[in-house]
């Protein structure tokens, strides 16, 4: 089977050779093909949903992970911490905030697990150890509170101070 | 504002839709584009989130109390119920109109419809699943974990669909043609068996909605529906069939036939399960049918047994066993059975060559080898060499081993460690007709096997150190390797204890021929030159069946030579004591008063007699014993076996009185010995040295007397050994524990054990409890 | 917007906003690709996924991670709210819990009750305390019944934290409302028909248990313990009151409240302190020093109902042995100390103002300090008399009291069944007692001949 490929076509038109065993990461495609079978004739399988750039991308992480064991089902204490990516996913996840969250939408897309779990955790990592403030200037996200409810808000922000 | 919205929505999207399910459902198939656009329509469709309109800035208050709209209900934040329901009114239409085209078939009819159609259904179910997957992964998921039970994933969704539009209609006329079915089949029937199994795989595939309400997963497949809508119809047919079944052959043939009939029954049924039933029922149906036709039939099963056990139809018999053993405890009776059928042909073959068997070991004894030895091979084959069975036979040999007529006729459960011991000694006697070595290998292990039977088996040790004793010393043993090995099996199986005595005397023999070479070159370095020709074996006292014989005056002759070894023994062995033991010495004569020098094998008595000779011709009886001090009866016997050979004569009587009925008794102590001094014999070497009858005779009984004695001793010495152990104990408890101490030895009997007790007591080694008769306390 | 061409699968979300006034935004969106310097700076992604994305990250952060979040806008606000009381948040709270080691002050259950506080600040109360009772019975599944002392503590630990900022009038009401699950009140009407204590244990443990660990123990204000006493207490008869007082703050021993603990005679109570009691002394004197803290308790609790509170505290259930008063008044400081003795003096206990005085002496010495205190409250107690009679009754009382001190302690010595240590002990405190007696009286003396002069 190794070797086997099958064409994924990106919303933009460009078509990726990738071989089977790395597109099944994906449970999406993976459950499609058992459904179906792999057929002779080879059907190009369009994703609407994911551009170009992205797609490469996904590919990219794919091909990289292909021979990861499986991830434990249900293990939520490793879903949780979030700081255990590997360097190789650090590097990857190098990129600016449209392209993170276009993977995240991707990943979700395909179901692929294990980049969903990581680029959720490079998100979780961007707000963690930050004050609203800078969680604001990190998200582009306007402070619309009322003064009233800044001050309460402020209030109840002394987490831990008062022993 | 987005409610509406989101109707729209839905509508475009169930347009899109339908269409591929539609395809999906009528089994067309489908290219992965057209798939891919599918999955990716329900994608869109879930993701494009109705809250997103909420999160307008500047309008907090508007949406912080529009949180009380969605109160509880937590899907409502994700997409997807609308869609799922959407399915499933599909579904229930799309089913409907299939219950409808099946609801007036009947037969295989039905069957070929339903299977037919519920394999295409599941799998149309399976892709339209996977390509809505998305709702599944999110919208089911959370419905779920906010305590729906009523939403299922959307395979899930179909196969409930299935269960309440489809198989609730229909499952009476499934399920029954399906029995239907069945029951041609064990009428030898062919059938399509694809039908059947179709049936089942629904019916299992549909079991999970029943218990959903307990189960914490969204699918989690049990067999409910199977159970109670199939297994419990189809096991109500099966013991129906059956009974029947067993009523009618039964009637017509012979158990044995029906066993057969049975066994095949059972295989084709396991063969059903495998080819077309759920695994889960295998045990469950083979119980009912096992119930059917063997355990209410066991009556009849065991008296074909006993049948079989008489007609010796071994094979038949391994297979009714093997019928019989499936039912729990069912083969109890069956081990009587066996245990008694051994127990009488044990007891009626023995009988029949009892005649013979009370004086010949050899016939007793491999009588016994050979009732074992066929019954052991029944055992293997017919009952799989069961321990239960073993164990019944060992019960069996036992018994009749120990007691039967010719035990019964020699009064005593002696008799067969007697005979058993006797057979050895035949065996292990120079010259016995057992040569192959390999051969006697095989005949020493059936005396083992033989030998466990036994329950006195020290009565068997009594015997047996008694007659290698006169192997040893009358060097009649055939080979000293066969000694050794039939010492050592004894001691395998009884331990070191019972065989050390033999040991002993083994050892014995040896120690003796060193220390007489040694004592040849104490001869030399001493120059002592005027003794005999001479050997001689130095045998400890407690360790051999030997008693001290009676003394006499030894002769001038043979001085030199006692003296002298007794003077090489003491000096080595300081404070040892020698006790000669005559009547186990012999020499050899050579007569130089004959024409012809005849040599003369003697015992020593006779010697002592015969050298008297060497000073006068003629002597009174008295004279003699006067000379020699030999007992008197002893020299009487003495006399009276060298007077039968001639070689005396007593001038008081009439050659030709001295025949068979003439005895030591009818010698008179005035009559006067003359040695004949014209004797002649046509043989050169003549054996004089047959053995005293009196002390054979003594032998036999003393060794019953010895035993009763020993063991009292033995019965004692445990006693002691146990209550030093426990200091105090209650009298039933001692006795069992003796009992069982000495379980490898012998049987003791309760009477003794309690004989014993009292004597302890009089000894003062135990007493009883004052306050307790019943409990004894040792005495340090 | 269908100029985008292929990428019609996208103008899908479109159609929802198409109403709304981000639909500029929207179209900005989709082109998610493009290089940073493109990106309109003013473009939040993280609000813009869906909401089951979003989650997914919101379930990797820790609850302080989810309250900064929180903190940054009204969406971000509701979008937490919204992430909590969904199923997803059940989830989240369940995994918290799980994974968080447990300690006091900054353990799970505290961030949680953090988290809520938060997150509830921006409600009405009606609201914030129906999310609270949501939380605590519906996600997590709770007992409410109070039958279960460690979910009484989380309920406790939970609400502590959660209601830290909350008013007086907010706490009171929030006692209302959560005692629709807890049932405290109508414990206390059960115990208020109990003829006796100490039979209905049970009832009494319960009682007890469900006020400190959810209403006292881990509220942090000193304010709000003091209006949640009061709140219990409001409106019931002042014996009641003290009855109460002891049940919940008074000496255990075994898990039962101990009721007959301090009208028991202690032999060797002159020479040995009783530390056993100090957690009860300690709680006890908590509960007066609270109850003034309270803004809103303020009012019905002046130094003088406070005083009557104690005066029937200290005969319940029934009268407590001199001593064990003079340690709790120890606890309770200056204040209330003098008041007591002011008031026995005034209203003429003169024998009972002699025997407490000598028993604060007692105690005094045991604890090595604060003998200037008693001297002070008797000085203040003193001077309130004003006739001539009532003060040389007190004198001759003092007198007796000590004398009668002297002869239990001779007696003790001469039954000669004690230790010569005790033995030793016994006659340094009554050395220590008649210098004390003395200095007391010779006090006394001067000032009323002062006065009278």
């Amino acid at each position: 089977m190794a070797g086997h490929k099958i064409k994924l076509q990106s919303s933009d038109g460009d078509t990726f050779d990738v071989e089977v065993e790395i597109a099944k990461q994906s449970a999406t495609i993976k459950t499609m093909l058992e459904d179906l079978g792999m057929d002779e004739e080879e059907d190009v399988i369009p994703l609407p949903n994911v551009n170009s750039a992205i797609l490469k991308k996904v590919i990219q992480w794919a091909t990289h992970h292909k021979d990861d064991p499986p991830p434990p089902e249900d293990d939520e204490n490793r879903e949780k911490n979030t700081n255990d990516i590997s360097s190789w996913d650090q590097d990857f996840l190098k990129v600016d905030q449209g392209t993170l969250f276009e993977l995240i939408l991707a990943a979700n897309y395909l179901d692929i697990k294990g980049l969903l779990d990581v680029t959720c955790k490079t998100v979780a990592n961007m707000i963690k150890g930050k004050t609203p403030e800078e969680i604001r200037r990190t998200f582009n996200i306007k402070n619309d509170f009322t003064p009233q409810e800044e001050e309460q808000i402020k209030k109840e922000n002394e987490w831990c101070e008062e022993k | 504002m987005s409610q509406t919205n989101r109707h729209v929505k839905l509508d475009e999207v169930w347009a899109k839709l339908l269409d591929g399910i539609n395809h999906v459902y009528q089994f067309q198939g489908m290219k992965k584009p057209a798939y891919m656009l599918l999955y990716t329509h329900v994608y869109d469709y879930c993701i494009s989130n109705p809250n997103q309109s909420r999160t307008v800035p500047g309008t907090s208050r508007v949406h912080i109390g529009g949180l009380s709209r969605s109160n509880g209900q937590d899907g409502a934040n994700i997409v997807g119920g609308e869609l799922y329901n959407k399915l499933k009114n599909y579904l229930k239409d799309y089913l409907k109109d299939v219950c409808q085209s099946g609801v007036d078939l009947q037969g295989e009819g039905v069957l070929r419809f339903y299977t037919n159609r519920w394999e295409k259904y599941q799998f149309s179910s399976k892709v339209m699943n996977d390509f809505c997957s998305y709702i599944n992964r999110h919208w089911v998921q959370r419905e779920f974990n906010s305590g729906r039970k009523d939403i299922y994933e959307i395979y899930t969704m179909a196969m409930d669909s299935w269960q309440k539009v489809v198989f609730q209609p229909l499952h009476k006329q499934v399920t029954h043609a399906c029995l239907d079915l069945i029951k041609s089949e064990r009428n030898n029937e062919i059938i399509n068996t694809r039908l059947i199994s179709g049936v089942i795989q629904s019916y299992v595939a549909l079991g999970f909605t029943e218990e959903l309400t307990n189960s914490s997963h969204i699918t989690s497949p049990t067999l409910t529906i199977y159970r109670d809508y199939f297994e419990l119809y189809f096991l109500h047919d099966t013991e129906q069939f059956y009974r029947l079944e067993a009523a009618t052959f039964l009637v017509h043939n012979s158990v044995t036939e029906y066993l057969k009939k049975v066994a095949t029954r059972l295989d084709e049924e396991v063969h059903r399960v495998q080819s077309y039933l759920h695994p889960s029922t295998l045990s469950i149906l083979i119980k009912k049918v096992e119930e059917v036709l063997i355990r209410d039939q066991l009556d009849a099963i065991y008296t074909e047994a006993k049948k079989l056990l008489r007609d010796e139809r071994y094979q038949d018999l391994a297979l009714l066993f093997k019928l019989t053993n499936r039912i729990p405890n069912a083969t109890n009776e069956l081990k009587k059975i066996v245990e008694n059928h051994i127990y009488e042909m044990g007891i009626n073959t023995i009988e029949r060559v009892s005649g013979t068997a009370i004086n010949d070991p050899k016939v007793y004894i491999e009588t016994v080898i050979d009732i074992h030895k066929k019954f052991l091979k029944l055992v293997q084959e017919s009952f799989n060499g069961e321990q239960g069975f073993t164990a019944a036979l060992d019960k069996a040999c036992g018994k009749f081993i120990n007691n039967n007529v010719v035990t019964q006729s020699a009064g005593s459960t002696t008799k067969s460690p007697e005979l058993l011991a006797r057979y050895c000694d035949a065996l292990l006697r120079k010259g016995s007709k057992a040569v192959e070595e390999t051969d006697l290998e095989e005949k020493f292990n059936q005396i083992m096997i033989v030998f466990n039977y036994i329950e006195d088996k020290d009565v068997y040790q009594k015997f047996y150190s008694k007659m290698l004793a006169k192997r040893l010393v009358g060097q009649l043993s055939a080979s000293d390797d066969y000694e050794e090995s039939m010492i050592s099996k004894l001691k395998q199986a009884c331990g070191f204890e019972y065989t050390s005595k033999l040991q002993r005397m083994f050892q014995d023999i040896g120690v003796s021929k060193t220390l007489l070479t040694e004592y040849e070159k104490y001869c030399e370095n001493h120059s002592i030159t005027d003794t005999a020709d001479f050997s001689v074996m130095v045998l400890s006292s407690n360790s051999w069946p030997f008693s001290g014989s009676s003394n006499f005056v030894i002769p001038l002759e043979l001085k030199s030579t006692f003296n002298s070894f007794t003077e090489f023994y003491t000096h080595r062995h300081n404070g040892r004591k020698l006790t000669w033991l005559h009547q186990h010495s012999k020499g050899e004569l050579q007569t130089y008063f004959t024409t012809q020098k005849y040599i003369l094998q003697v015992s020593t008595y006779q010697m002592v007699v015969l050298l008297l000779f060497n000073k006068v011709l003629t002597w009174t009886v008295e004279r003699l014993q006067d000379e020699t001090q030999i007992k008197s009866e002893l020299l009487l016997q003495v006399i009276l076996g060298l007077l039968k050979s001639k070689l005396l004569i007593c001038t008081d009587i009439n050659d030709d009185e001295i025949d068979e009925d003439f005895k030591e008794s009818d010698i008179k102590t005035h009559y006067s010995i003359r040695l004949s001094t014209d004797f002649r014999s046509k043989k050169l070497r003549i054996n004089l040295n047959v053995p005293l009858k009196s002390v054979e005779q003594k032998d036999i009984e003393g060794v019953h007397r010895t035993i009763d004695e020993d063991r009292k001793m033995v019965i004692q010495a445990a006693i002691v050994r146990i209550m030093k152990a426990r200091q105090t104990l209650r009298h039933a408890l001692l006795m069992q524990e003796v009992i069982q101490q000495l379980s490898s030895r012998f049987r003791p009997k309760i009477p003794v054990i309690k004989k014993c007790i009292d004597v302890l007591i009089e000894k003062e080694y135990l007493e009883r409890q004052s306050n307790e008769k019943d409990v004894l306390r040792y005495l340090a | 917007m269908m100029s985008i061409g292929k990428r019609k699968y996208f103008s899908i979300t479109d159609a929802v906003s198409s109403s709304s006034p981000k639909k500029k935004r929207f179209l900005q969106l989709t082109p998610f690709n493009v290089k940073q310097s493109m990106i309109p700076a003013n473009l939040c992604y993280l609000s813009q996924i869906p909401i089951e994305m979003r989650d997914l990250i919101l379930l990797k952060l820790s609850p302080y991670e989810l309250h900064q979040l929180a903190s940054t806008s009204n969406e971000y606000f509701s979008i937490v709210l919204n992430f909590l009381r969904s199923s997803m948040g059940t989830r989240y709270i369940q995994f918290v819990l799980q994974i968080t080691p447990d300690r006091r002050r900054s353990g799970a259950w505290e961030n949680l009750g953090r988290l809520y506080g938060l997150m509830t600040s921006l409600l009405p109360l009606v609201r914030r305390i129906q999310m609270i009772k949501e939380v605590l019975f519906n996600k997590l599944n709770l007992s409410d019944d109070g039958s279960c002392m460690e979910d009484l503590s989380r309920i406790g630990r939970f609400f502590g934290e959660a209601t830290r900022h909350w008013s007086e009038r907010e706490i009171a009401w929030a006692f209302s409302q959560l005692d629709s699950h807890l049932q405290l009140q109508k414990k206390i009407d059960r115990f208020y028909s109990c003829e006796h204590v100490g039979v209905e244990t049970q009832l009494e443990q319960s009682i007890r248990s469900c006020f400190r660990l959810v209403y006292f123990d881990s509220i942090r204000l000193y304010a709000h313990r003091g209006c949640l006493l009061n709140v219990i207490l409001y409106k019931q008869p002042i014996w009641f009151q003290a009855r109460l007082i002891y049940l919940l703050f008074g000496p255990m021993s075994l898990n039962k409240i101990d009721w007959e603990k301090f009208s028991r005679d202690r032999s060797d109570f002159l020479i040995y302190p009783n530390v056993d009691e100090e957690q009860a002394y300690f709680d006890l004197s908590r509960a007066f020093n609270v109850l003034n803290r309270s803004a809103h308790a303020q009012k019905a609790w002046n130094s003088n109902s406070k005083l009557a509170l104690l005066n029937e505290l200290i005969a319940q259930p029934v009268s407590w042995k001199s001593e064990y008063v003079a340690e709790l008044l120890f606890y309770c400081g200056r204040e209330l100390l003098t008041n007591v003795l002011i008031a026995f003096a005034m209203k003429n206990y003169h024998k009972e103002y002699a025997q407490l005085i000598q028993s604060l002496c007692v105690v005094a010495r045991q604890r090595k300090a604060y003998y200037e205190i008693i001297q002070m409250a008797v000085e203040d107690s003193f001077e309130r008399c004003t006739i001539i009679a009532q003060r040389n009754s007190i004198i001759i009382h003092l007198q007796n009291a000590f004398r009668c001190v002297t002869r239990n302690v001779i007696a003790v010595l001469a039954s000669s069944t004690i230790t010569p240590a005790d033995q030793l002990h016994y006659l340094q405190q009554l050395e220590a007692l008649d210098a004390q007696k003395a200095a007391l009286i010779s006090f006394l003396l001067t000032n009323q001949i002062n006065q009278n002069n």
